[in-house]
């Protein structure tokens, strides 16, 4: 069954193709939206989100680009609309009273060391430039091929190894800087 | 850096999230307005709209008609003017009036 047939059976209601696709990509949206917002909680709702949209618009899906495409590009849409509107809302609300998103306290897996890291790694991949925000967390929590990264940002893949490569270099910088800084208090 | 973030990958979903998903759209559809009902109202409003507009149009048309009315009534007062007749029912009228024509 290719794309389109896929999408047209979604748009008729068949719910076995439509579990078929959600078990095919539910891991990668998760994951998505995961280093979108670092909080899994949300990142559930924003699935959810994701996959009603996906329901409800499959019969609008034309062929142009491959469907895992299509649903990847509404998962960072959905993703960063997310964030806009947290961001409009801690501008209303006082920071102290502020709910803080970020969920790796939660992780058992983690070592205390590990916990802090990726705190402070998640505070520097929210500040990186939006595209490349984008770039990194479809590169490294979705593992995806730098061209389809570049579909689905609807860019070259010249553009996707820069931005890549400038994200990773600003996320090395800030570490070192940060750790450096702790070594040397130490 | 890299080694931390794969490690913070989720590497399962809630099981009864597809289950979520289907009650939302059922729920979802259940909110929706039919189809039908939104299409009638759609008519309705563009018959509403076609006939306030023919109706403009007929006012305006007869107002055009009036004044092409009293146009005609101005050519046949000039007419009746020019083939004096007037003065043969000057007899019937009163001096005033005559002196006023």
């Amino acid at each position: 069954m290719d794309d389109i047939q896929i999408a047209q059976e979604i748009a008729l209601g068949n719910q076995i193709v439509f579990e078929d696709f959600f078990n095919q990509h539910k891991l990668k949206v998760m994951n998505l939206c995961y280093g979108m917002v670092h909080n899994r909680e949300v990142a559930e709702d924003l699935v959810q989100d994701i996959f009603i949209e996906i329901y409800s618009s499959a019969k609008y899906f034309k062929g142009n680009s491959k469907l895992s495409t299509w649903l990847y590009r509404i998962a960072v849409n959905k993703s960063i609309n997310f964030l806009r509107k947290e961001k409009i809302k801690k501008f209303f609300v006082n920071i102290d009273d502020a709910k803080c998103i970020t969920q790796s306290d939660d992780r058992a897996d983690f070592s205390i060391e590990e916990k802090e890291k990726i705190t402070n790694l998640y505070k520097i991949i929210d500040v990186l430039p939006s595209k490349q925000k984008q770039a990194i967390i479809l590169f490294i929590y979705d593992e995806l091929p730098q061209k389809e990264i570049a579909e689905i940002m609807d860019c070259s893949l010249a553009s996707v190894e820069v931005l890549i490569h400038r994200a990773k270099k600003t996320i090395k910088i800030k570490t070192d800087k940060i750790y450096g800084n702790i070594t040397e208090e130490g | 850096m890299e080694t931390l973030l794969r490690k913070d990958r989720i590497e399962d979903v809630n099981p009864y999230l597809f289950q979520k998903i289907q009650t939302k759209i059922s729920e979802e559809k259940k909110k929706l307005i039919p189809s039908w009902s939104v299409n009638t109202l759609r008519y309705s409003i563009i018959g509403l709209v076609l006939i306030m507009g023919l109706n403009v149009y007929s006012i305006l048309n007869s107002n055009q008609n009036a004044d092409s009315n009293i146009i005609s009534q101005n050519d046949s007062y000039n007419q009746f003017i020019e083939d004096n007749h007037f003065d043969a029912l000057s007899s019937l009228y009163p001096a005033e009036l005559l002196s006023n024509e």
